[in-house]
């Protein structure tokens, strides 16, 4: 069982990362309330596992691989989630604040479409890359080789382009 | 739900064995052997749901992904469940029936009880995950959720190897 001071700790870390826990919630979710219900579930299984950190990765590592885990066995659970208009990633959604540029921002809309339309494996390694993870951290978190995280980002890169081009022609 | 049913089943089983009192053995080891299956199939359920429940998700997502669709897969080990058929076509056997109509008997209830437990036998023989791409296999559990979600598991399975592959 968790100390007082354990608690504490955990609570302060789940807050300083819990963009993480919008992220992945945004990405396997369509509508709020299912939001809502993993983001619980991810809490519940982090705060479960919490005793087994033994910081011999990165905190954000760990709870990448439990957020992920979470989320893609309750897209697999339910099936509900589809197309998702909503900005995942912060750092896309900033950039679309700035440019102000309506071309831009369906640019973005489509990709969050095309990234949500991948297998459920495949959004995980996508929502890593758009995180600027180094693939020696995204090869830890899918427990893949480093050369298997270049070729699989190359690929997936590939099929989006496809789906551009095939879009806009 | 099935867990429930099991059990309620298994209580039912055990009431009226207890209000047989060895009364009639053909009843009594048929409802025994009914009740023993069931008890061995919620067992496993509830063995399957624990082991879910406790799964490691600070593991990386591939193997933690194969190891839970691994587990839902298997679900499909508890086939034993078909072995519990022949005894629906004996626990209404008696010495008398065997002994007042022999020819009814011999010539009837045997040969159900003989053709049930073949079927059985075979069932639980052919009814194995190698088979799952089998018409017949397809037909028989098509409208079966829990069989709908291990063939989901073994194709996530798949993927899985497909995507460790590279």
């Amino acid at each position: 069982m968790m100390n007082q001071n354990n608690k504490e700790e955990f609570l302060k870390l789940i807050a300083e990362h819990k963009l993480i826990i919008y992220k992945i919630c945004n990405s396997y979710c369509k509508n709020g309330s299912d939001r809502d219900d993993l983001a619980q579930e991810i809490i519940y299984q982090l705060w479960r596992s919490y005793s087994h950190f033994n910081g011999s990765v990165k905190f954000s590592t760990w709870m990448y691989r439990v957020a992920l885990n979470v989320a893609i066995t309750c897209y697999r659970k339910t099936q509900k989630s589809e197309t998702i208009i909503q900005p995942a990633v912060p750092g896309i959604e900033m950039e679309d604040k700035k440019e102000d540029n309506s071309i831009l921002e369906k640019n973005i809309d489509l990709l969050q479409l095309f990234i949500n339309e991948l297998k459920e494996l495949d959004k995980a390694l996508m929502i890593l890359y758009l995180e600027e993870k180094p693939y020696s951290e995204m090869a830890d978190i899918l427990g893949i080789t480093e050369t298997n995280v270049a070729t699989k980002i190359s690929r997936i890169k590939n099929k989006l382009k496809q789906k551009f081009s095939t879009r806009n022609h | 739900m099935a867990v429930i049913l099991g059990i309620l089943w298994s209580l039912i089983l055990g009431m009226l064995i207890y209000g047989n009192q060895l009364q009639n053995m053909y009843f009594t080891v048929s409802a025994f052997m009914i009740m023993l299956i069931t008890i061995l199939a919620v067992a496993l359920y509830i063995k399957h749901i624990v082991l879910i429940k406790e799964l490691d998700y600070s593991q990386s997502i591939t193997e933690t992904q194969k190891k839970l669709s691994k587990l839902q897969a298997s679900t499909f080990n508890s086939r034993f469940i078909w072995l519990q058929t022949p005894f629906y076509t004996t626990w209404f056997w008696s010495t008398g029936m065997i002994v007042g109509n022999r020819i009814a008997f011999w010539l009837i209830a045997v040969p159900i009880t003989l053709l049930f437990t073949l079927l059985t036998i075979w069932l639980y023989r052919n009814l194995t995950p190698a088979n799952m791409h089998k018409k017949w296999v397809k037909a028989l559990i098509k409208n079966d959720p829990e069989h709908i979600s291990v063939m989901q598991a073994q194709n996530f399975l798949k993927e899985i190897e497909e995507f460790n592959k590279g």
